[in-house]
C-alpha cells in the first residue's frame, strides 16, 4: 500500500453502486451456499426451493421468461458500465495556489455558501441563493428594491470578490441575476 | 484524510458490468439460434431447445463443485465490497529520526506530531478548528491538513500562513521539509446578515458571540 495521501480533489468514489453490487453479490452468494450446501449435505434441494427450481429447470432457453431475464441482466451490466464511466464531478476546487508545494482545496459548498452571505450582506438585497455548476457560480438575489440595477452592480460585485478572493485555479465565472419579490405586507 | 479507493471501485463495477453483459449474451444466443449458424462455437453456446435442467444434467461433472466454489467467493466478495466501502486510511508508521550517518537517535509516534502542528495551526489567526495528517516517512513526509477558517477571516492570508508553518514546522521536527501541504480549507459562514450586533466584542474577533440581537431595518 502507497503512503501518498490521496488527493484532495478527485471525482467521486462510486460508494453507491458499488454497495449495491456488493450486497446483490453477497445475496446471490448466500442464495448459492444455502441451496448448494444442501444438495451436498442432503443429497436433495431444500425443500422450500423444490417447486421454484423445478420451474426454472424446466424452461426452455428460448421461452419469453428466459429472454426476459437476459434483458434484465443486459440492463444491469449497462447501468454498472454507466455507472463506472461516467466521471461526475468533484465537490472540491483547487484555490490559492502558494509557493509551498501541494494543493489547497476548497468544498463547492462553502464557497456557495461564502458567496450567498456576501451578497446577502449587499444593501438592498433580501435573499439569495447559489449553485456551482462546473465552471460557474450561477447567484440568484432577490430583492425589494425598484431600482434593481444598483443592487444588481453590488450584488455582481460581492459575488465576484468572493470568488477571486480565494484565486481558483481553474477559472469560475460568476453570474448574478437579480429578482424583484413582490409586496406582500 | 479517509477515503474510498475510486478506482478499484470502478474496476469492481466495469468487471461486474462485463460479466452481466456476457452472461445476457449467452442467455440471449440460444433465442437467436447463434449454436446452428455457428458451428465452431457449439461446444460453449446453448442450443435453444435446451433447458436449465438438461444443461446441467450434460456437465454434472464439474458444475457442482464450480457452482459450490463460485458460491462461496461470491459471498467473500460481497463481504469484501461492502467493506471496502468503509472510507479508511493507511496508518502511518513510526517515524525513525536518524543522524546523517544512519544512526538511530530516536523514533517519534505520528499521532503525537498530528496533535502538536494541530494545535500550532489552531493558533493562526482566522483558523477556528483544525485536523493534520502527517503520511509517508521522516526522511519524506506528507502533510495533509483540514482547518476551518472564520467568516471574517482574511482567508488568503489565513490559507498561506497555515501551509508554511506546517512546512516550517515538520522541517523543524523531521529536519526535512514535507514534499506537499494539501489543505482542505472550510469557509465558516454564521452570522445571517439580516442581524445586526450591537454591544458585541469587537468584530476582528472570530465569530462573535451572539450578545443582544436586533433585527436590522427590513428594506420593505
Amino acid at each position: 500500500m502507497s503512503t501518498t495521501p490521496p488527493r484532495l480533489v478527485r471525482r467521486p468514489a462510486r460508494s453507491v453502486p458499488t454497495t449495491l453490487l456488493g450486497v446483490l453479490v453477497l445475496a446471490g452468494g448466500l442464495l448459492g451456499v444455502w441451496l448448494l450446501g444442501s444438495l451436498l449435505l442432503d443429497g436433495a434441494w431444500p425443500a422450500s426451493a423444490q417447486g421454484v427450481l423445478a420451474d426454472i429447470g424446466g424452461r426452455r432457453l428460448d421461452s419469453t421468461p428466459v429472454l426476459v431475464t437476459a434483458g434484465v441482466l443486459a440492463a444491469l451490466g449497462l447501468v454498472l458500465l454507466l455507472a463506472a464511466l461516467i466521471p461526475g464531478r468533484p465537490s472540491r476546487r483547487v484555490v490559492l495556489r502558494g509557493e509551498v508545494p501541494g494543493t489547497t482545496a476548497v468544498p463547492h459548498r462553502d464557497l456557495g455558501r461564502r458567496a450567498v452571505r456576501r451578497v446577502e450582506a449587499v444593501d438592498g438585497v433580501h435573499s439569495a441563493r447559489a449553485t456551482l455548476t462546473g465552471r460557474r457560480l450561477d447567484v440568484l438575489a432577490r430583492t425589494v428594491v425598484d431600482d434593481s440595477e444598483t443592487v444588481l452592480r453590488g450584488a455582481r460585485a460581492a459575488a465576484e470578490q468572493a470568488v477571486d478572493e480565494l484565486r481558483p485555479e481553474r477559472p469560475l465565472r460568476t453570474r448574478v441575476r437579480v429578482q424583484r419579490m413582490t409586496r406582500e405586507d | 484524510m479517509r477515503s474510498v479507493s475510486g478506482s478499484r471501485n470502478r474496476l469492481v463495477l466495469v468487471a461486474a458490468a462485463v460479466l452481466a453483459l456476457l452472461a445476457a449474451a449467452w442467455t440471449a444466443s440460444a433465442t437467436v439460434g447463434l449454436a446452428d449458424r455457428w458451428p465452431d462455437a457449439e461446444a460453449i453456446l446453448p442450443h435453444g431447445d435446451s433447458t436449465p435442467a438438461s444443461l446441467a444434467a450434460a456437465h454434472q461433472q464439474w458444475l457442482l463443485p464450480v457452482a459450490a466454489v463460485l458460491s462461496v467467493v461470491a459471498v467473500l466478495l460481497g463481504i469484501w465490497l461492502l467493506l471496502a466501502q468503509i472510507p479508511s486510511r493507511v496508518r502511518t508508521p513510526t517515524l525513525r529520526l536518524r543522524d546523517e550517518d544512519g544512526g538511530l537517535l530516536g523514533t517519534l509516534d505520528p499521532s503525537v506530531l498530528e496533535r502538536a502542528l494541530t494545535e500550532h495551526v489552531e493558533q493562526v489567526a482566522g483558523v477556528v478548528e483544525a485536523s493534520v495528517r502527517l503520511s509517508g516517512a521522516a526522511s519524506d513526509p506528507a502533510v495533509q491538513a483540514s482547518v476551518t477558517v472564520a467568516e471574517d477571516a482574511e482567508t488568503a492570508w489565513t490559507v498561506e500562513a497555515v501551509r508554511e508553518l506546517l512546512a516550517d514546522d515538520v522541517r523543524t521536527v523531521l529536519g526535512t521539509g514535507p514534499r506537499t501541504v494539501d489543505l482542505l480549507v472550510h469557509l465558516r459562514s454564521t452570522a445571517a446578515p439580516s442581524r445586526a450586533v450591537l454591544g458585541g466584542p469587537a468584530p476582528s474577533s472570530a465569530a462573535p458571540s451572539p450578545a443582544p440581537e436586533v433585527r436590522a431595518a427590513h428594506p420593505a
